[in-house]
């Protein structure tokens, strides 16, 4: 009964520390990507391990981790997108209410934020283009993917959001 | 800023003063293996369900992330002929219909409400499940619930041997389980997906112990029948009040006479005595320590919280507390319209655990009103359900608030315990409150 015992928990420490080494090697650039994205600390912190969660409950044996990057990262966006628009939600019910109850004032929670304003005043999609294009250094396919779009829609969040920013685009930005 | 060059450098800037990332704990971790066993499962049955009916579950990509894409145009369209079942699987034959008719009730209540409500993706149904109170029938009918894809959660035995045996079967499937079972080892079993509706047994010793304390008893009896569970309420009963403990007692389970041991403690004069056992020996126990004079106020667990109570201690039932981690939804203002609701339906008053039951029930019904990923993904809706009352910490439900440890227990709080007093004119026990409220 000892060794069935032994052994188990041995396979079983196995698999901890192959979860546990996925993990430091994968969550710092998701909470990077998720914080780039959102601008808010706690938050980036909490989607980037809720998407690690999802990510690595669907790798049922751990395997192609060359696609688990991958994964993860359009998983992050995800999460992030569904963030927002729970949040559009919530204010636009509370706007509702504050309405019927005759208060003037949006009671909408206020967007925490120490990124560069500019940027984050961009929306979300605009903001992820530019970060997954020329922080994560993806092609325009690659970026394509990772937000669930095409291409040409890649294209046109990316010159929008620049344009947005006045910044020249040069060869480099087009290479 | 001019250019892409310096965009890429504010960016990098940026990315450099991020946080530190998150340190994976037991709770993830746990997290990420009810989904893989939700997933092995959902994948499984989509392979049968294929082969058998021609029917496809979403069979999506393995690490594909959440489509958002036409979820919400799935949610409208599907609603028709999409149902999230709620497994309900315990002891209904009549026989234990004392025990299993106010939880089942209190479920199908809290479901009926969920659909009258109308706003969650789909329909819910209760799936009911008899086990007949047999821990083999327990397993081999959560080993067919699990395999239903519709089942997203049970509301599962309430016995603690059941909930034993059937315990492995959800958990491996990932499917959430909540129940009113107490055993204290049921903590201890590794099920990822069990989590507590009510107070364990130790815990209602120690609330026990708390408030024989409290009185000012100095001199206690404890007495058991020296089975498991009237053992572990006498165990807690001792470590809290110590010294205050005068004797220890065990009696012949299923004796009507216990004169010698009777006899013992009326000698010992004790000015408080406790009972860990069940109803018909509380009650002669009760009887003949009155007839020997003791006076002392008689206190017993949840299995003497009976209706037949008077029937087994005759005249001397008049004052008996009972302590049981169960609410009385009569005394609940918040509960008025549950209440209402329960009367309505069968005509009398919500019974043991028929709140408790309610509560867990809705909770998952609230996990399902916040899934917003394809309803069909089953092994999704699961995992789902599992992390919303992973996270439910401090859900208020109209009993108490509920929170829970790691190991699926509910979270140690004076006010999950309630003492009740037998009312002869009544003919029945009568809640005096929440223990909280007679603790210092």
């Amino acid at each position: 009964m000892e060794t069935v015992e032994g052994s188990s928990s041995h396979a079983e420490e196995a698999v901890r520390d192959r979860l546990g080494q996925l993990y430091r090697t994968h969550a710092p650039a998701a909470t990077q990507l998720a914080y780039l994205l959102t601008g808010d600390r706690e938050l980036s912190r909490d989607l980037a391990q809720d998407a690690f969660i999802r990510v690595a409950g669907k790798f049922a044996a751990l395997r192609a981790e060359g696609n688990f990057e991958r994964y993860l990262r359009s998983t992050v966006y995800n999460l992030v997108n569904s963030h927002f628009r729970r949040l559009r939600v919530e204010r636009r019910h509370l706007a509702e209410q504050a309405s019927i109850g005759g208060a003037g004032e949006d009671p909408g929670p206020e967007l925490r934020s120490d990124l560069n304003a500019t940027l984050n005043a961009l929306p979300v999609r605009q903001r992820a283009a530019l970060v997954f294009r020329y922080y994560v250094d993806l092609s325009e396919q690659q970026t394509a993917d990772a937000m669930g779009c095409s291409v040409a829609a890649v294209r046109s969040l990316t010159f929008r959001a620049l344009e947005s920013l006045r910044i020249t685009v040069d060869k480099e930005a087009t290479a | 800023m001019k250019d892409v060059p310096e965009l890429r450098a504010h960016l990098q800037e940026l990315a450099g003063t991020a946080p530190s990332t998150k340190p994976i704990d037991a709770r993830a971790r746990r997290k990420i293996r009810v989904r893989q066993s939700a997933l092995i499962v959902a994948t499984a049955l989509s392979v049968v369900a294929l082969a058998t009916t021609g029917f496809a579950l979403s069979s999506r990509d393995v690490g594909r992330s959440s489509d958002e894409r036409g979820v919400a145009g799935q949610k409208e369209s599907a609603k028709d002929d999409c149902v999230w079942k709620i497994a309900a699987l315990g002891a209904w034959s009549d026989e234990y219909a004392g025990w299993g008719d106010p939880i089942l009730h209190a479920a199908e209540f809290a479901v009926e409400e969920a659909n009258e409500h109308d706003d969650l993706a789909c329909r819910v149904e209760l799936r009911a499940a008899d086990s007949q109170g047999k821990p083999n029938v327990a397993a081999a009918l959560a080993r067919k619930v699990v395999q239903d894809e519709a089942v997203v959660a049970c509301m599962c035995p309430y016995f603690t041997f059941e909930t034993l045996a059937a315990g492995p079967v959800f958990s491996s499937a990932g499917v959430l389980t909540t129940a009113t079972a107490t055993n204290v080892t049921l903590d201890e079993q590794g099920f990822e997906t069990w989590f507590g509706a009510a107070a364990p047994d130790d815990f209602q010793g120690e609330i026990a112990g708390e408030l024989i304390a409290d009185a000012g008893a100095g001199n206690v009896a404890v007495v058991d029948d020296g089975q498991e569970y009237p053992k572990t309420l006498t165990a807690a009963v001792q470590r809290v009040l110590g010294e205050r403990v005068g004797g220890t007692f065990t009696i012949g389970l299923g004796q009507s006479d216990n004169s010698r041991i009777v006899g013992q403690i009326a000698a010992m004069e004790p000015d408080y005595v406790f009972y860990g056992g069940y109803a018909p020996d509380a009650g002669p126990l009760l009887e003949q320590l009155r007839k020997a004079g003791v006076a002392a106020p008689f206190m017993s667990g949840a299995a003497s919280y009976s209706p037949e109570f008077g029937k087994f201690a005759g005249e001397a039932a008049e004052g008996a507390l009972v302590v049981c981690p169960c609410a009385d939804p009569t005394r609940i203002d918040s509960a008025a319209a549950f209440v209402e609701g329960m009367r309505a339906a069968h005509g009398s008053d919500p019974g043991t655990f028929g709140v408790e039951a309610y509560d867990v029930t809705t909770l998952v019904v609230e996990a399902l009103r916040t899934y917003e990923d394809d309803p069909a993904d089953t092994s999704e809706v699961r995992a789902h359900v599992v992390d919303y009352f992973d996270n439910a910490q401090g859900y208020d439900g109209l009993a108490k608030s509920y929170s829970w440890n790691e190991d699926g227990e509910l979270e140690r709080q004076s006010d999950a315990v309630w003492l009740y007093e037998w009312d002869p004119a009544q003919g029945a026990f009568v809640a005096r409150g929440p223990a909280s409220g007679f603790l210092d």
